[in-house]
């Protein structure tokens, strides 16, 4: 009897004092303030590792004035309270989407252009296979000698008149500079409610590996000669929390744009891989507001979706969107935000020609959520920014974006890795979002992974 | 410890986990991190009293119904040290102590397990405190071992057991309704085993052939630390028991080594494995040794408990058909020499069930130690699993729609196999046994509600079989599952036969919090 109330107590005061260590361990951590990493310091300082072909080194400020009546300035702030003046005009900077969010709080922050660049060996990749890349007849990227992509932007050079423009646009954005490889070791994935309360929070990590489309890291352009089907494999696992702990998936990307993904993922309270159907990719991810298929602001088989180039506009967009960015794993990883942590507070900034693309799917089976997407495609570094989706009705229903911020300082932070603040999506029906947060300092690019790694193995071995 | 004074302990605890719901998380420090939970789960009857509890009974002869057949509380840690980032070791450590037991039975019952021998100890007669898990990993680019007490599991079934048969099962509650992940997560359901586990990553890869992996697996037997332990069934007189309380037997544990391997992989579009399992019967099968008077049970049954060897063949395979159908097909198979019981060495059918003191039947043993009987067996599942979206319900999340066809064939004659009865699994051999099964489950409010419903119905027997509940996600850190276990079917009064019908007086509502961290 004695031990037992022995153990009682015991069981009690461990119990008590590990969630005050759990609960304590969060309120200590750094704010993003208190690591200060501006995010265009590294391009700065090593110009001569970066090729800026392609876009302006410099756009006056008065060019968003221009283009905005004279309504939006560089320097100014748009929010709830001053839009109203702007909506014609914001608008045509941005979407219909932007416009939304920023009557429901959203503030933008317009700051001067930067050039984005890319890499200067993967620009050199570019300029290599230039002329090579021609679309096949089934919707494929090849070389003209019938081999998959051999890397680098396929289509630099998009002619607005070219019926293929918005597949060639996308195709470069499929192809944008990502490295070789790359990891976040922490992505913190949050549901924000319509008051802007955060509800539930996921913490995962995320590696990938390019088969095929190399351009930095030995062997290239791909991994294995015998292997040349996959674009990349990709391995997600989350860390938190505990109930989804030991949870991977892994995920086989194919080169062949009308074939759709394997899928594999690790259930650590079955101690078993199962294989997942990768058909329903507009399912929301783990119940968040994105799906697997808005990822990148879309992500499917391109061949199962029409690709029309509706223009080439100078757009407002969230390059280099936040001054400052968190180095210490311990820090909290938030950035500005209003209405609670509902809308980013980031910078905007203009880009010369985005590529606007109108996308749908060929059939209701490929996409039963959407009736179309209205995305971008940056001429020059090909990344998108943005992207509104329309329900089966055609009323608008979600805006995704990305958040660039830069590339690391070369220091704390990796030199060849561009960095996103946000992957954000926001659901005006539901008036509800999901930012994703990526820690930087574990985010790295050309790490020299092998594809053993991207396996069964791996999942299991990781998710216990 | 009276009622009031653990509802006000419960609410205290409650109390603690929303105060610190929305900012605990798991321990990391550097190489070491900790996660972990505390669990509550009731089960409350809505069905019969459990008429194999045979004592108990009120002055009309019926039996009395147990209704808060579960109040467990569980805390469970996981420790985990990574050395470098190819060595780590693991670890799992569970406490729980359960106040549902039964308290008007002649005897102390411990609902929770007992037979953690030296790894799962009991302190005084409730809590029981153990290691769940421990093992050790060494991993390189294309080998990877795991040594140590760990669970494996094979095959690509739902709730219903084929390959996955490295690790027995703890049934000692709701050990009748084996259908995760609706009442309790198998990890938990399973008992680890100590064993050695290698695997073996092909560096050959193609086009068609990704993934190539050989598995390799080794239990040392009666060895330091380690022992043959079979399926672990519910106490005589617990709420979940499932046989008739005349029984006292002895468990014949077997000494001998067991290995298995597994090749698996992917060529195209299917991915496949191809297994094989040396083992020991888990289910255990019955030798009556005598028949004697008892107490207050009128009459025991002398019994032993053999576990014969068995081969286990098999192979699994999926495919994924994500543009046309948006479907994953799923099919295992299993093929056994697999050991029955005769009629000569157990049937309690014979015995009766004495009234009073009169009427005991005493047999002698007819059969020598380890004469079964073996007849050729598959087992065989077929299952598709279908995310659809149903827009009038949820625009923005699919509801999981599954199915299977799962297929027991003895393929040898059976006739002179024991068919009627109780065996040690509570299952008299049935030459064919086919079911279906249809489950669902979907997300709202960024699924933080989650209601999920599996159904089977075996076809042979006209039994069904319905698990239903929710999961509320309160916050990150608190979870609250409700739901209820349903039996019905043809023939509720054949004790001899397992069928869902049987079990009606399992019927139940149940419970669970978890504050996870």
């Amino acid at each position: 009897m004695r031990f037992k109330k022995k153990m009682m107590t015991w069981t009690v005061l461990t119990g008590a004092l590990l969630l005050l260590i759990a609960g304590v361990s969060p309120v200590m951590a750094l704010t993003d303030q208190q690591a200060k990493v501006p995010g265009y310091y590294g391009i700065e300082q090593n110009t001569d590792k970066f090729d800026f072909t392609g876009m302006p080194m410099k756009i006056p400020n008065s060019e968003v004035e221009k283009l905005s009546n004279g309504k939006i300035k560089v320097g100014m702030v748009i929010n709830k309270n001053n839009v109203a003046g702007l909506k014609d005009e914001l608008i045509k900077l941005t979407s219909p989407g932007v416009y939304n969010m920023v009557t429901k709080g959203m503030e933008m922050v317009i700051a001067e252009y930067k050039p984005w660049p890319v890499p200067k060996a993967f620009g050199a990749v570019t300029k290599a296979n230039a002329g090579q890349a021609v679309i096949t007849a089934d919707g494929n990227l090849k070389t003209k000698s019938g081999k998959w992509w051999i890397g680098g932007i396929p289509f630099f050079t998009v002619d607005e008149k070219d019926p293929q423009a918005g597949v060639k646009a996308w195709y470069n954005q499929i192809n944008t500079y990502d490295g070789d490889d790359f990891t976040h070791d922490w992505v913190s994935m949050f549901f924000i409610g319509s008051k802007g309360q955060r509800e539930r929070t996921v913490e995962m990590s995320w590696d990938r590996i390019f088969l095929t489309s190399r351009e930095i890291l030995p062997p290239k352009p791909s991994y294995d000669p015998k292997v040349e089907d996959i674009f990349f494999k990709e391995l997600v696992y989350v860390q938190s929390p505990a109930d989804l702990q030991g949870f991977g998936n892994l995920t086989y990307r194919y080169n062949d744009q009308n074939k759709s993904d394997d899928s594999f993922a690790y259930i650590p309270a079955m101690r078993r891989v199962r294989r997942l159907t990768s058909g329903q990719r507009f399912d929301a991810f783990v119940g968040c507001d994105s799906a697997i298929g808005d990822f990148r602001t879309l992500d499917v088989p391109l061949a199962r979706w029409n690709w029309k180039l509706i223009d080439v506009q100078p757009k407002l967009t969230t390059l280099f969107s936040t001054d400052y960015i968190t180095e210490n794993k311990k820090a909290q990883r938030r950035h500005p935000t209003t209405v609670g942590e509902k809308f980013p507070r980031m910078n905007w900034r203009l880009w010369p020609n985005v590529y606007v693309i109108e996308a749908t799917p060929k059939t209701r089976n490929d996409c039963p959520v959407y009736s179309k997407k209205v995305l971008w495609s940056m001429g020059g570094n090909w990344k998108s920014g943005l992207a509104d989706a329309y329900d089966l009705q055609g009323k608008l229903w979600k805006t995704t974006q990305n958040y660039f911020y830069g590339y690391g300082d070369g220091k704390v932070l990796d030199l060849m890795a561009h960095y996103e603040t946000d992957f954000y999506t926001y659901d005006h029906q539901a008036d509800h979002a999901s930012p994703w947060h990526i820690d930087f300092p574990h985010r790295k690019f050309n790490v020299g992974f092998t594809p053993e790694r991207f396996s069964t193995k791996y999942l299991q071995r990781y998710g216990h | 410890m009276g009622g009031k004074t653990r509802i006000l302990i419960g609410l205290i605890g409650l109390f603690m986990m929303l105060v610190w719901g929305g900012s605990a998380w798991a321990l990391d420090y550097g190489n070491f991190s900790v996660s972990g939970w505390v669990r509550n789960q009731i089960a409350y009857n809505v069905g019969h009293a459990n008429p194999n509890n045979i004592l108990g009974e009120s002055a009309d002869g019926e039996r009395d119904r147990i209704n808060t057949k579960m109040f467990k509380t569980a805390v469970q840690l996981k420790p985990q040290y990574n050395f470098t980032d190819n060595i780590s070791v693991f670890a799992r450590f569970l406490a729980a102590i359960d106040r549902g037991t039964e308290t008007d039975y002649p005897v102390d019952v411990d609902i929770f397990p007992k037979s953690y021998d030296g790894d799962l100890m009991l302190t005084g007669d409730e809590w029981a405190i153990g290691l769940k898990e421990l093992y050790m990993d060494f991993d390189t680019q294309y080998v990877w071992l795991r040594m140590g007490k760990q669970q494996v599991s094979w095959g690509q079934s739902d709730g219903l057991r084929l390959l996955d048969i490295i690790n027995p099962l703890d049934k000692t509650w709701h050990g009748i309704s084996l259908n995760e992940p609706y009442l309790d997560a198998f990890d938990n359901l399973r008992e680890s085993l100590w064993m050695a586990r290698l695997t073996i990553k092909s560096p050959w890869e193609t086009d068609n052939l990704n993934d190539v992996q050989l598995e390799l697996l080794w239990l040392p037997g009666d060895f330091v630390g380690s022992e043959f332990v079979g399926h672990i069934n519910p106490a005589h007189g617990s709420p979940y028991n499932f046989e008739p309380d005349v029984f006292n037997s002895e468990n014949v544990t077997p000494g001998g080594q067991e290995w298995g391997a597994r090749l698996m992989g992917k060529y195209r579009g299917l991915e496949w494995s191809l297994n094989y399992f040396r083992h020991y019967e888990d289910d255990g099968l019955y030798k009556l040794l005598a028949v004697t008077p008892h107490a207050w049970k009128g009459v025991e049954v002398q019994t032993r408990t053999y576990h014969p060897r068995v081969d286990s063949y098999g192979c699994s395979a999926t495919y994924d058909d994500a543009l046309n159908t948006k479907a994953v097909y799923r099919m295992e198979f299993l093929y056994q020499d697999r050991p029955y019981e005769s009629p000569g060495l157990y049937d309690v059918s014979a015995l009766g069930i004495p009234d009073g003191a009169g009427g005991i039947v005493t047999l002698a043993p007819t059969v020598a130690a380890g004469d079964f009987e073996r007849r050729k067996t598959i087992k065989a599942l077929l299952g598709i699993d279908r995310p659809t979206f149903v827009p009038f319900i949820n625009p923005n999340r699919t509801v999981s729609l599954g199915f299977q066809l799962y297929v027991v064939q003895v393929v040898e004659d059976a006739s002179d196999l024991k068919k009627d009865g109780l065996t040690l699994n509570g299952s008299p051999v049935r030459e064919n046994e086919t079911m279906v099964s249809f489950s669902a489950n979907t997300g709202f409010m960024q699924d933080r509600i989650n209601p999920q419903i599996l159904y089977i119905y075996d076809i042979g027997r006209k039994g069904h079989y319905l698990q239903a509940g929710t999961e509320f996600r309160i916050t990150d850190n608190i979870l609250w599952y409700v739901g209820a276990t349903l039996y019905d079917g043809k023939d509720s009064s054949n004790a001899a036969n397992d069928d869902f019908a049987y079990f009606e007086w399992a019927d139940e509502i149940q419970s669970r919090i978890t504050f996870q961290f």
